[in-house]
């Protein structure tokens, strides 16, 4: 319940940033006779699609307090729609100028019979544009997700500048709305908003994790195609996680590098010697390229833990575990943590692969079946001839064939490829079990 | 859930912004 407050709470501080460009404009505006509805209409999408524009950051930039009440994979699906329709109120704005005198021309930057303010709105307009598109289309465009995250910072830098500037120009050209004291002193405190959230992101973070390095004391290779990098704490005694929680690694030359990953803590949450072990697979360039080379003895920086995603949290008769792929890393920092507990609950354990070379811990997990109260169901998608287990993808069934009769009261935690967990979800839910019990950490971020 | 939840609530947001704007837009338009 406690979260549900919480997340209304942020949920409604973020609508009234919003709207409230609009309740200071109706508050403090000056009258304007041959102004027409689709023009104010115009000018409303236009502060709205501004605003959503300006706070999109504030949602993806780890606020450990608003993205602990909905998760972090939520917030970024939801920074990735809002991203959207934040755009799409921008492209409608000009659009609706098209009924208002204003001609096709405003659409063009370079033309230099158009108004400054104009030629400044539409260059936002553009980049805006092109801020979706890579986002949308990153891996069509065979963008590295570094050079990505660098060209999604500076583009967002500059439509919120060049709108800017568009404003402040039409403030001093017309100034229906923005002339007034209260509306510049909002646009004011927003763009500090950002600055700060920014700074404190860039800056502050950084400077906070550069006094806690940690050190590769290990890397090894792993079946599937996957590696697990082992770390120490240096000068701090590390941090304490919930299992299925993950963390940024930050494997560049200082913790101020743009190399910054999401991973999913793979050990035991509850090591005594704070020792952590991430599991990554080879999937890009950052996975391929530069985690086998991490040597050990060499420092790199973790900013975590992050996530809500976490069997600590979500307490059952027993937990239902499903791995797609990589999607087995926090399942077996689950698995793993509650084995060194000596949890007594039933655990039962999906396991999805394409064949059984690709699965990853699977020698640990036999291990583990044999020391706790767990079962192991791996389901593998192209079986050899004398395989035994079950084949193909997940389903109802299959599911249902290996859950204890009292399976409504456990915990369902799903972790994989997007449409691995939406079938996975379906299944589920399609034998009875509470959605407030399915919970699902999406690796495909970006 | 989220893949299904976030979706929908994206969706009653934009309503609610699109009707706030028209409220202003009405608000603020003189005869």
């Amino acid at each position: 319940m406690k979260t549900v407050v919480r997340g209304s709470i942020w949920f409604g501080l973020y609508l009234f940033l919003i709207v409230l460009p609009l309740i200071v404009g109706a508050a403090t505006f000056v009258e304007v006779p041959d102004r027409s509805f689709s023009l104010n209409f115009s000018a409303a999408i236009a502060y709205i699609g501004f605003a959503i524009m300006a706070f999109e950051f504030a949602l993806i930039s780890r606020l450990g307090a608003a993205s602990g009440a909905f998760g972090n994979d939520a917030m970024l699906q939801f920074h990735r729609m809002m991203g959207i329709v934040g755009v799409m109120l921008v492209l409608v704005h000009p659009i609706l100028l098209l009924f208002n005198r204003y001609g096709l021309a405003m659409f063009n930057p370079f033309d230099g019979s158009v108004l400054p303010l104009i030629r400044a709105g539409a260059v936002s307009f553009y980049a805006a544009l092109l801020l979706i598109a890579l986002s949308l289309w990153r891996k069509q465009l065979r963008l590295s997700y570094e050079f990505w995250q660098l060209s999604h910072t500076f583009l967002t830098f500059f439509v919120l500048i060049t709108a800017a500037a568009h404003i402040v120009v039409i403030s001093n050209a017309i100034g229906t709305f923005e002339r007034s004291g209260p509306m510049r002193l909002l646009w004011v405190v927003y763009f500090i908003i950002l600055l700060s959230l920014f700074f404190r992101y860039r800056l502050i973070k950084p400077l906070q994790l550069r006094k806690k390095p940690w050190e590769i004391i290990s890397n090894v290779a792993q079946p599937g195609n996957q590696r697990t990098l082992t770390l120490k704490p240096v000068g701090h005694p590390g941090f304490t996680f919930e299992p299925g929680q993950f963390s940024w690694l930050i494997t560049g030359k200082s913790p101020f590098s743009f190399m910054q990953h999401p991973i999913s803590m793979s050990s035991n949450a509850d090591a005594p010697d704070g020792t952590i072990a991430f599991t990554i697979k080879a999937l890009g360039d950052w996975s391929t390229k530069v985690v086998p080379n991490l040597k050990p003895g060499r420092l790199m920086w973790v900013d975590g833990p992050y996530g809500v995603f976490s069997a600590d949290r979500e307490q059952g008769m027993g937990y239902a575990l499903f791995g797609g792929g990589v999607g087995i890393t926090p399942m077996f920092s689950i698995i793993q943590t509650l084995c060194e507990r000596g949890d007594a609950r039933p655990v039962v354990l999906f396991y999805s692969a394409a064949a059984v070379e690709d699965l990853t811990f699977k020698d640990e997990l036999d291990q583990l079946s044999q020391k706790m109260n767990l079962k192991l169901v791996y389901v593998i998608e192209k079986p050899p001839a004398d395989w035994e287990g079950e084949s193909g993808f997940v389903t109802a069934e299959i599911i249902r064939r290996h859950l204890p009769a009292q399976f409504r009261r456990f915990q369902f935690l799903c972790c994989g490829p997007g449409k691995y967990m939406d079938a996975v979800e379906d299944a589920v839910a399609s034998l009875g079990v509470p959605v407030e019990r399915i919970h699902t950490e999406r690796f495909d971020m970006v | 859930m989220s893949h299904k939840i976030v979706p929908r609530v994206v969706g009653l947001i934009t309503v609610v912004l699109l009707l706030s704007a028209a409220a202003f837009a009405w608000f603020v338009t003189t005869p």
